[in-house]
């Protein structure tokens, strides 16, 4: 089914684990060696907080070049970083440069104060936004939304929760695989998502 | 009324930072962002505004306002490693949206013109699809803004009250009405577009969503109203599966 701009949503679709609850997480999301295939849907591999509806998020993005993206466009058909949040009925959304093949990126959002939590991308800070609750729920997941066929692997390594000063691998089985996507788990904090390669 | 605070820590508080809280007050005044007062503190820029009216609603296109003269300002003012905050507090004074991040330089538009009729050849299309998706195209128009550049402004309203077929009109109204305005202005002929602004009403006439998509820099800036879904976007975190199988 191609996902056109204004027909109904089907899914979403997870893979991954979650840890709850927590003031940040991180995980360095890797892209496959070879270009994914995906013909009609969209995937996300991300880490985000939930609070309640409320989020802020980041990861890698890979879209069908059919399915628009929230301004307008279409997502990208490469993998390409992005952050994302939703707060008292407030949106934004920024899309960055291409993730390359086989490369890891560490993302992370994590709390800084006062309910404001920030987004970082291998390193570099980007926007912050809030007021969220503090700590919350934080996952690291694979999604895929529009039709279960977007070809995806994502690798999870070092998936952190940051505890009230520092970060600790995931430490809770709260794994899912809505089948698809799949997941292959080493542990709670090392795992793949996977769907169709 | 809603007070909106913008905040910008300077990675210095030279003469050239001490300047751009000046002008960037001034520029947001003179751009109808009404109730504007600035201050450096601790080498953080402290803007307090106002919202013109009816809420969340207009603090979409103030916080875009505001974003975009930092930014512009950024081009010409010793900027560089400044931090951009906008807080937002309601009429109680808790703060209900905070967003602070890198300042990025963009150049202020280009002085344009809007071509008479730009948009007369897609409004009748647009609105068919409109109505293909139960959806009231209300208004369409292109506006040269002296300081934000041409602005394609859209009203429509849903009627649906609520449950899936308000999403799926929503959902139509931003994303899918902001792809089709996208594809007619910058296909051929292409409308050189530096704000798309969106608006979604019910029946009676109250925002539903506010919706602003910045082209050059890929960024969408909205609003939902209490109890509205952002169908726009797919890529949303899940809650703690409760039922999720014990997966080894």
């Amino acid at each position: 089914m191609a996902l056109l701009g204004g027909s109904a949503l089907a899914g979403p679709w997870y893979a991954g684990n979650y840890r709850n609850p927590g003031y940040g997480v991180k995980a360095d999301i890797s892209t496959p060696s070879s270009m994914p295939s995906v013909t009609s849907g969209v995937v996300f591999n991300m880490v985000s907080n939930y609070d309640y509806g409320d989020w802020i998020q980041v990861g890698w993005v890979q879209g069908d070049g059919a399915a628009r993206a929230p301004d307008g466009t279409y997502w990208p058909t490469v993998p390409k970083s992005y952050e994302e949040s939703m707060v008292n009925g407030y949106y934004d959304l920024y899309l960055y440069s291409s993730q390359p093949l086989n490369y890891a990126r560490t993302y992370e959002v994590v709390h800084i104060g006062s309910g404001t939590w920030r987004g970082i991308i291998a390193g570099t800070p980007r926007y912050s936004f809030g007021p969220f609750s503090y700590p919350t729920l934080v996952e690291a997941l694979t999604e895929i939304a529009g039709t279960t066929q977007p070809h995806t692997r994502a690798g999870f390594n070092n998936v952190q929760y940051k505890g009230l000063n520092s970060y600790m691998p995931f430490d809770q089985n709260n794994r899912q695989q809505d089948m698809p996507p799949y997941a292959t788990f080493t542990s709670n904090s090392k795992y793949t998502c996977y769907n169709g390669m | 009324m809603v007070a909106v605070v913008l905040t910008m820590a300077l990675g210095s508080a030279s003469a050239e930072n001490v300047g751009a809280d000046a002008m960037l007050s001034r520029n947001l005044e003179t751009q109808g962002i009404q109730g504007t007062s600035v201050s450096l503190q601790d080498g953080s820029l402290e803007v307090t505004l106002s919202s013109r009216g009816n809420g969340a609603p207009e603090d979409t296109w103030a916080r875009t306002v505001a974003q975009r003269e930092a930014a512009f300002l950024a081009t010409s003012s010793d900027l560089s490693g400044a931090q951009l905050g906008i807080t937002i507090v309601d009429e109680q004074g808790d703060v209900v949206y905070r967003c602070e991040g890198p300042i990025e330089a963009l150049s202020r538009p280009a002085v344009k013109e809007a071509p008479a009729d730009a948009l007369s050849s897609a409004e009748a299309d647009l609105a068919a699809q409109a109505e293909n998706a139960k959806v009231v195209l209300k208004s369409l128009s292109l506006d040269a803004d002296a300081s934000q550049g041409l602005i394609v402004d859209c009203r429509t309203s849903v009627s649906a009250s609520s449950g899936q077929e308000r999403d799926a009109q929503i959902r139509w109204a931003t994303v899918g009405l902001l792809g089709e305005l996208r594809d007619f202005c910058e296909g051929p002929g292409r409308l050189d577009v530096d704000l798309y602004r969106l608006r979604v009403e019910d029946d009676g006439g109250n925002v539903l969503v506010s919706y602003i998509a910045d082209p050059r820099t890929r960024s969408v800036r909205a609003w939902a109203a209490p109890g509205v879904t952002p169908v726009w976007c797919q890529g949303q975190p899940a809650s703690l599966p409760t039922d999720a199988p014990d997966i080894p």
